[in-house]
């Protein structure tokens, strides 16, 4: 305890419960949601207070939403089941003859420059190894961060209920312009993995074919494209955030 | 379990199996609940419905992992919905504040929710006899938390009191809850 006598968020269960109340903001809520997914024991804590706080809910009124939520959402759902039943274009193509090593490090800043080594000599990756916790598990995460632009993306991967999870911040884009995810396999090309929030978390469940490129060893990228609403066939240089899956 | 309760969890189960009647049971059960608690934190009526169809949608992809042996269903679907409305506050700002008036109706409120079948009472009672035990500012400063969605700095302009006296009362409040519910 610190000699104001403030308890200090050291303690990681009571930041756990301070994300669960909604009370961080800034650096210290990007930090925390980092934590949430990196940190199995951090994300059990967070449970752990959003289940008791949640009880607190119950005392919160009602209201009647509109007619129109009901059929908003199943128009939702059924959109989500058809695009379950289609295949993603892009899955299990090589590189466009434009995603070369040397017109991907020009004007690259140092995340992008590491990536594109990355891609031509995997084996000594100069890609900064995730910052993970030593939990073992067979979850995946990687962690991206460019400390210059304050932009970062901590994302993990759940094999088993396929679902994919990010914590974003700073990745406010032009006017017309979105953040963009892609994945680079080993040695492949990058592959969108569609358009993500600028900020906040954001979660969606995978389809088969994204979830088999997304394994140990496979690169996340983060770029500004054009925004769409469709998933680009190459990503516009630079590249923001770059960083190796790993296994926890 | 209540009646009500079991009746809302197996409808989470059949949802978690793709039954889409069984969405629609939940959504019958919960839509008012779960929009009153987004509406406390997104004081905006198209923007709160917006969310609340975000919030049954998630429901349909994830009601596979809702587990019953750590929390009730409707606990279970408010923390969505709250957290929803949360990374909306987040995303995009808070356009309306909400009305002054509404600090009273948060403060040490024991009455029962109206829609007492739903809910798990004994987490909820045990979370009001731990809330008692706290100071009044640190119970009033999470329960403002709570169901406006506020954060630190929104907390201390509101209450108006220095950043570092609420993170204090928060903070304190939390490490009295941490014991008094066994975290």
């Amino acid at each position: 305890m610190a000699d104001d006598g403030i308890p200090q968020a050291e303690d990681p269960f009571l930041t756990a419960g301070e994300l669960a109340l909604g009370v961080l903001e800034g650096s210290d809520l990007a930090a925390a949601r980092r934590s949430q997914l990196v940190d199995a024991a951090f994300a059990e804590a967070v449970e752990w207070w959003e289940t008791r706080l949640g009880a607190m809910g119950e005392a919160a009124g009602s209201g009647v939403p509109s007619d129109t939520v009901w059929q908003g959402v199943e128009a939702r759902v059924d959109a989500l089941d058809g695009a379950d039943n289609v295949e993603l274009p892009m899955t299990g193509r090589r590189g466009p003859a434009g995603w070369s090593i040397v017109t991907a490090i020009v004007g690259l800043g140092a995340a992008a420059a590491a990536l594109v080594l990355f891609l031509s000599t995997p084996a000594t990756s100069p890609v900064a190894p995730p910052q993970i916790a030593s939990t073992p598990g067979d979850q995946l995460v990687a962690q991206l961060g460019d400390d210059e632009t304050n932009r970062s993306l901590a994302s993990r991967i759940d094999p088993d209920s396929g679902e994919l999870r990010l914590a974003i911040s700073g990745l406010q884009a032009d006017t017309g312009k979105t953040p963009e995810l892609w994945v680079i396999p080993a040695g492949g090309a990058p592959i969108s993995l569609g358009a993500i929030p600028e900020e906040g978390d954001f979660s969606r469940d995978l389809s088969t074919e994204e979830s088999a490129l997304l394994v140990a060893g496979a690169t996340l990228a983060v770029t500004f494209e054009d925004d769409t609403g469709e998933r680009h066939e190459t990503p516009t240089m630079p590249i923001l955030l770059a960083g190796a899956l790993a296994e926890v | 379990m209540s009646e009500g309760r079991e009746a809302l969890s197996g409808a989470i189960a059949g949802v978690a199996g793709g039954d889409r009647a069984a969405l629609k049971t939940v959504y019958r059960l919960t839509s008012a609940k779960l929009f009153g608690t987004i509406i406390r934190i997104v004081p905006e009526r198209e923007r709160a419905e917006d969310i609340l169809q975000d919030v049954y949608v998630k429901v349909w992809r994830r009601a596979g992992r809702f587990d019953g042996s750590k929390g009730s269903p409707i606990t279970w679907l408010c923390t969505i919905a709250r957290n929803t409305a949360l990374n909306e506050l987040r995303r995009d700002g808070r356009k309306v504040e909400p009305p002054a008036d509404t600090l009273p109706e948060v403060e040490d409120s024991d009455a029962l929710p109206a829609d007492e079948w739903l809910c798990a009472m004994e987490e909820s009672q045990a979370l009001a006899r731990c809330l008692q035990e706290l100071s009044g500012d640190q119970r009033r400063s999470i329960r403002l938390a709570f169901f406006e969605g506020y954060s630190y700095s929104e907390l201390a302009k509101k209450v108006d009191v220095p950043l570092g006296t609420m993170k204090s009362w928060v903070r304190r409040g939390l490490a009295g809850l941490k014991g008094c519910l066994g975290g």
